[in-house]
């Protein structure tokens, strides 16, 4: 795992670059140099296992060497590359218009970037990663104005992903699972799903989502995106906080409020955590602050240990 | 130079500073907005415990006392003071009224400056020690200019920076005109006149005549008593009219227009013959020279007005009578010609028409070179030649007292012309002999107003300072504009921060 020479790219200055593409591109290459596994480099070149022949078996998966020593007709397995399909499924509603004023301080004087602009990077980095390896890949917006891709893995579909996630806007609440459940469903073969999310949510959805993703055993990655702000309470003073989706305010005095919400942070991460435990969801919290390319690089290795 | 204030008292607004302070210490703020993806970790948090006592937005705080500060500062008027050493302060000069007490003077002398120069508010402005007979020079409230003209000119002919003491009774009649702006400091000290101080309040109408309301007034009281308008009653002016058996219906009109004029000028009149006689009457008497002669010397007091209406030239005694004084006025009914006109007896009248015309006495008017055409028509014909016979007048009137001549006797013209023929019989107005106002200024009127007026307030300000600043030279104003104009960017500045978000 060689990390890039290059300086890590901030998620503020990233999000100055209207190129889309070049920053998917820009991502992938820093964070998976050295990381990349070569989906064909050949069906025999890598070992799962060996057996005895069995009649039926094709005559060139002998293994010919291994028969010289042992003298035993002998099969050399290799893993099968299956066809992958990555469904890509981003929180498109409007608390995820939050802007974290505490991560900018790497980038002083940027504009700080919302948690809906990191999604549009993170989802457009993790597209142009798959459909370089060759994987198809589906695209689902929830939020005001839905979205709904089919798998595509055509060189093609890569404009058609960018283009949505450019034009995506925070706005809506997440749908219930009976909702959004027919959009993202197909049910005869087993997928990677990736849900970029904030996690907030009015009752249960988004914890019903995974749910229901899950039931169809397919994998499924969340990367919880959290603002530095969120984590640390770094507000001072008095604040009127108002509730993107729902519109409530709360006032008060942010010192005031501190401990009692940190508190209730971590309780609330610990469930999602535990939550995620139990259906099986490989859960990556994604602080906004975090370099980009550092984070793809959680997302990845964390899915290949699970693999 | 020394920086100093003028009205230090202002000062005590910087103890409105306390108010931002206050404000800031108590208020909540209106608090940062915030947008955050959801508030339910922040809902229904046990009570926060109370706030602490602490400045909300400091630097706002700091301009807004700044601002308070500079608004005292300015109120309080801080001007560069000239330091000037004692030897190069020229002497105060007591500027004294002619006619005001002398003791009064040296009263004030004494207790201000004794180092002064006294001089007296006359022309030249002469030193009092020069002047042997103060009491012959004019009345301060006579002179042209009055009192301020003669402070002008005391700054003028003074060194730079001397004092004005002006003493002086404060008599209204002597501030005329407008109160000039003196760079000089002048020190107002009024004291008693001792001549008389009357004037007419009011004139009443009574029964009797004219009643006044006249006040006086000295430095203790004022008393207001009415008293009987002074002249009109006393006298009573005799007339005479005269007129031929063809003139009486002209004689009707005079008599009435003479009663109608008597009442407006306030003059009793006295009419012989007292009423209308018989034309053989007045005939007779009219030829008769020598015992005319005797009734108008026997007429005690003397007729003053005489109306001569007839075609025949007034008899020889009347013209002897009229050289001690007095007015003969005559018509002229032959020969008699038509001229259609108009003419204007008194200016700023509408013209009277004027129909026939008699001979006016033109014929003479190249033998008489003192002959005065006092009316003329509108085509230059003279129809009223006055002539000066003696100490008296000779009024020839070029037609007739007629409404078929003339329409003089139905204007109203007519009576007003009489009136004025009777005031000047009667020798003088009789207004001018009633008290003059001679009323005093108050204290505000009596002072010049200061060179260095910025504003209006600081027009109070400096009444208000004079005394404050009196030993000091023309004071800059520079500081205090300066002040007034630090307050509105510092204003908009406080408003920027204010409403910034």
């Amino acid at each position: 795992m060689a990390l890039p020479a290059t300086p890590l790219l901030d998620p503020a200055v990233l999000a100055q670059v209207k190129d889309l593409r070049l920053v998917a591109r820009t991502l992938v290459d820093g964070a998976v140099t050295g990381l990349h596994r070569q989906p064909r480099a050949g069906i025999g070149v890598e070992l799962e296992q060996f057996r005895g022949y069995q009649p039926g078996d094709d005559p060139r998966r002998i293994d010919w060497r291994a028969h010289a020593r042992s003298d035993r007709l002998i099969v050399r397995e290799s893993p099968v590359e299956r066809d992958v399909t990555v469904r890509l499924v981003v929180d498109a509603t409007a608390s995820m218009a939050h802007v974290d004023e505490a991560a900018n301080g790497s980038a002083a004087g940027k504009r700080p970037a919302s948690k809906l602009a990191y999604a549009r990077m993170l989802a457009a980095a993790l597209a142009f990663l798959a459909l370089r390896q060759g994987d198809a890949v589906a695209l689902h917006l929830v939020g005001a104005a839905p979205v709904d891709l089919p798998p595509m893995r055509r060189r093609r579909a890569l404009e058609r992903l960018l283009f949505h996630l450019e034009a995506m806007e925070a706005g809506g609440r997440w749908p219930s699972w009976q909702q959004l459940g027919p959009r993202v469903l197909r049910p005869r073969k087993r997928e990677v799903v990736v849900v970029i999310s904030d996690l907030w949510e009015a009752q249960t959805e988004i914890a019903a989502a995974l749910a229901g993703l899950r039931a169809l055993r397919h994998e499924v990655v969340l990367l919880h995106l959290i603002g530095r702000d969120e984590l640390d309470f770094g507000w001072s003073g008095d604040v009127v906080f108002e509730d993107l989706e729902s519109g409530a305010i709360i006032a008060g005095e942010a010192r005031s409020l501190r401990d009692a919400y940190l508190r209730r942070l971590a309780a609330w991460l610990a469930s999602w955590q535990r939550r995620c435990g139990e259906l099986g969801v490989t859960y990556q919290r994604v602080p906004l602050d975090r370099p980009l390319e550092l984070a793809l690089r959680d997302v990845l290795t964390r899915r290949r240990r699970l693999r | 130079m020394s920086l100093g204030l003028a009205a230090p008292l202002w000062l005590l607004g910087l103890l409105g500073l306390l108010a931002p302070l206050v404000l800031h210490l108590l208020a909540r703020g209106r608090g940062r907005r915030v947008r955050v993806g959801s508030v339910r970790l922040l809902t229904d948090l046990p009570p926060r415990r109370p706030r602490r006592l602490q400045l909300q937005r400091p630097l706002l705080l700091a301009l807004r006392c700044l601002l308070l500060a500079l608004v005292a500062l300015a109120l309080a008027a801080p001007r560069l003071r000239r330091e000037t050493t004692t030897a190069a302060t020229p002497p105060p000069w007591v500027l004294v009224e002619p006619g005001v007490d002398a003791r009064a003077i040296e009263a004030v002398r004494g207790a201000i400056a004794a180092s002064a120069e006294v001089r007296l508010l006359t022309t030249g402005l002469p030193r009092a020690a020069s002047v042997r007979h103060i009491a012959e020079l004019p009345d301060l409230a006579a002179m042209p200019g009055g009192l301020w003209s003669l402070l002008r000119e005391a700054a003028a002919v003074a060194p730079a920076g001397t004092r004005f003491l002006v003493v002086t009774s404060g008599r209204l009649a002597a501030l005329r005109g407008e109160r000039p702006a003196l760079a000089n400091a002048v020190e107002w000290h009024e004291v008693p006149d001792p001549r008389s101080n009357r004037w007419v309040a009011r004139t009443l109408a009574s029964a009797t005549g004219a009643t006044l309301l006249v006040g006086e007034s000295d430095r203790t009281r004022t008393i207001f008593r009415r008293e009987p308008a002074p002249t009109a009653s006393a006298r009573s002016l005799r007339v005479s009219v005269l007129a031929a058996a063809d003139r009486q219906v002209d004689a009707r009109y005079v008599r009435a227009a003479l009663a109608a004029a008597a009442e407006a000028a306030g003059v009793r009149i006295e009419i012989s013959p007292p009423a209308p006689v018989a034309m053989t009457a007045v005939a007779g008497a009219a030829t008769d020279e020598a015992a005319l002669r005797s009734q108008l010397a026997a007429s005690r007091p003397p007729i003053a007005t005489t109306f001569w209406l007839a075609d025949a030239a007034p008899p020889a005694p009347l013209l002897a009578a009229l050289r001690g004084g007095g007015v003969l006025i005559t018509d002229s009914g032959a020969p008699e010609e038509s001229c259609e006109g108009t003419f204007a007896p008194i200016a700023s009248t509408t013209p009277v028409a004027l129909h026939r015309c008699g001979d006016s006495g033109e014929g003479e008017a190249a033998t008489s070179p003192h002959q005065r055409a006092r009316w003329r028509s509108d085509s230059g014909r003279v129809v009223l030649a006055e002539q000066p016979i003696g100490d008296g007048r000779w009024l020839r009137f070029g037609s007739r007292f007629h409404p078929a001549w003339s329409d003089l006797v139905l204007s109203p013209t007519f009576p007003e012309w009489l009136r004025d023929v009777l005031r000047s019989a009667a020798g003088s107005d009789a207004t001018s002999e009633l008290p003059s106002s001679d009323r005093r200024a108050d204290g505000g009127q009596g002072r010049p107003a200061s060179a260095s007026l910025v504003s209006k307030g600081a027009i109070q300000l400096a009444r208000q300072r004079r005394d404050v600043r009196s030993s000091s030279a023309p004071a800059s104003p520079a500081p205090e504009q300066a002040a007034w104009l630090l307050l509105f960017p510092l204003l908009l500045a406080e408003r920027w921060l204010a409403t910034r978000r």
